[in-house]
């Protein structure tokens, strides 16, 4: 049972919702992961010079995104690479974990295995609260498309769906496997009042990171997003200025841990 | 001639992050055209075996609430191709709940409105602004998540029961994905930004009617949660209840998407000869990938 208090627009006012589902998480698993991440033995490393980018990883190896140049939002999707059509699944992420991704949020993938793909085990920003309660890294954005590109400035442009395909199709997949993706230092929120969807300034600086440990053998596609970091108001990057915001390069860096995945269910 | 904010109006003053034009009058009039509208087909749901629905674009289905409360999940994928189907993305251009006039959007390549709310009679209790209904992203309504909350064996989950209507079409579940929660009653926590469930305030003879603004499978689930009020560990084999489904005549011809003046993308670097996405995995074309 959670409770919600709805501050600061009235006074504290706490609600029973329905209890969720409870999964059980060995925290002392990852959190021996944590510990020994010094000892990862570095696989390969790949500075990105294109705007997609798809590689494979292997169960129990872990992935690391760094920020080079500058804050960056990065969309990535996730699939099972032993049946790409197990993929991360907004709505059972949602329904678990909620929207946030941080240190220990594990990303679900499809039914009927509904079981985790990838767990975080690192992440390196320095979050600053606001009023709005968006934080960075949240799983229920989707990615930028043409539409929404043509929509507001007329142009094509670069968009993440595009560069998702991109990423994709190096590891011999087709853009029918584009479906939910991750939202990665990208700041973000819902307001519950009117549902709409908030975006401001990211807290990412150059050399944050964010990492992940592969629960299964994953096929991953990441997309640097025309947005770069965001903004504000978002609004203004669909501005006639918006296409040519600089994006930043990252670093995607695989490790050997050591460590074999736990398995699902338990 | 269709009056709309155009983009950029719209990005000034919506609260919604990706807004889009939309013309109010014409759902006005399909919303009064419903109210005459012969029904062409109606069925009672009353269990946990689900039911699909084919509409025609222009015409409407409504679902009415027969005894109290329930949630009932929707899904729908266009009829011609399923690869095209309602898709969460929806949520950045319209919000997590579906009001009069919210769209439900499709996927990639079209990107385009697969469904328009035109009517909802559901009255959330004002005590608790933030409580509303009809959520995007309700739930999971897997069979993985009745198991871990206490569910009882045997019972229907919503994804098996649109799992076991796609099958029976010839259609792949692989492309199942988030659905609606009608009459679902819910509030973001803001912290955590989970879509939490709270007691529906719905009451019998409650409805909504969703236009077909595409040819459409509709596939409706009634949610094993019932009315979202009582713990699923409590809740022994579920009875849910039963729900009106009915589907209208055409009520008017639908707008076209894009709008006259609206700029849309190349649509053959998506689709293939067959008017469908492509298979090939290559990157689109005429695209500069350098970083």
């Amino acid at each position: 049972m959670s409770t919600y208090s709805d501050t600061p627009r009235k006074a504290t006012d706490t609600v029973q919702t329905l209890p969720r589902a409870t999964y059980p998480f060995d925290r002392e698993f990852y959190e021996g992961l944590v510990a020994r991440r010094a000892d990862f033995e570095l696989s390969n490393s790949h500075e990105l010079t294109e705007i997609g980018y798809g590689f494979e990883i292997a169960a129990g190896q872990a992935f690391r995104l760094t920020l080079l140049g500058g804050p960056q939002i990065l969309d990535v999707g996730f699939l099972s690479s032993e049946d790409p059509e197990e993929h991360f699944f907004t709505g059972g992420q949602m329904a678990i974990e909620g929207g946030r991704i941080s240190r220990f949020t594990r990303l679900w993938g499809t039914p009927p295995r509904s079981r985790p793909l990838a767990t975080c085990i690192a992440d390196s920003l320095a979050y600053t609260p606001n009023e709005r309660r968006t934080r960075d890294h949240f799983s229920y954005g989707a990615h930028c498309n043409a539409h929404l590109w043509h929509l507001y400035t007329g142009v094509h442009h670069r968009p993440c769906y595009d560069n998702l395909r991109y990423g994709f199709a190096m590891l011999g997949l087709h853009q029918r496997y584009i479906h939910d993706n991750v939202n990665l230092f990208q700041r973000g929120g819902y307001d519950p009042f009117s549902g709409a969807h908030l975006i401001d300034e990211s807290d990412a600086r150059v050399g944050d990171h964010i990492e992940f440990y592969a629960e299964t053998g994953l096929f991953v596609s990441v997309s640097i997003c025309p947005n770069s970091g965001g903004s504000d108001a978002l609004r203004e990057s669909w501005s006639d200025t918006g296409p040519s915001d600089p994006v930043y390069p990252i670093l995607v860096e695989v490790f050997d841990t050591g460590a074999s995945p736990l398995g699902w269910p338990y | 001639m269709i009056e709309y904010k155009t983009p950029t109006e719209l990005l000034e003053t919506s609260p919604q992050l990706c807004p889009t034009p939309i013309d109010d009058a014409f759902y006005e009039g399909a919303g009064e055209a419903l109210a005459g509208a012969d029904r062409v087909s109606s069925e009672v749901l009353g269990d946990l075996e689900g039911a699909a629905v084919e509409l025609d674009a222009g015409s409407a289905v409504v679902i009415t609430l027969l005894e109290g409360p329930q949630i009932v999940n929707v899904w729908a994928y266009n009829q011609a191709d399923p690869d095209e189907r309602i898709w969460h993305e929806s949520v950045i251009r319209e919000g997590i709940f579906l009001r009069r006039h919210t769209r439900v959007w499709g996927t990639m390549a079209r990107y385009r409105p697969l469904l328009t709310v035109l009517e909802d009679t559901v009255v959330a209790d004002p005590q608790l602004p933030a409580g509303q209904h009809h959520p995007y992203y309700g739930g999971g309504g897997t069979p993985s998540d009745w198991q871990f909350a206490g569910g009882a064996d045997g019972v229907k989950t919503t994804w098996e029961q649109f799992r076991d209507l796609l099958v029976a079409r010839g259609v792949s579940p692989a492309g199942l994905n988030e659905h609606l929660c009608l009459f679902q009653r819910s509030i973001v926590d803001r912290d955590r930004q989970r879509v939490e469930i709270l007691p529906s305030n719905a009451v019998a003879g409650d409805r909504i009617a969703l236009f077909a603004e595409q040819d459409l499978c509709v596939l409706i689930a009634l949610s094993p949660y019932l009315d979202g009020s009582t713990p699923i560990a409590e809740l022994g084999v579920p009875q849910p209840r039963p729900v009106r489904i009915e589907t209208t005549e055409r009520l008017v011809e639908p707008l076209p998407w894009p709008y006259p003046g609206i700029s849309y993308p190349d649509m053959s670097r998506y689709l293939d000869d067959s008017g469908t996405r492509t298979t090939e995995p290559v990157p689109t074309p005429g695209i500069d990938y350098s970083l």
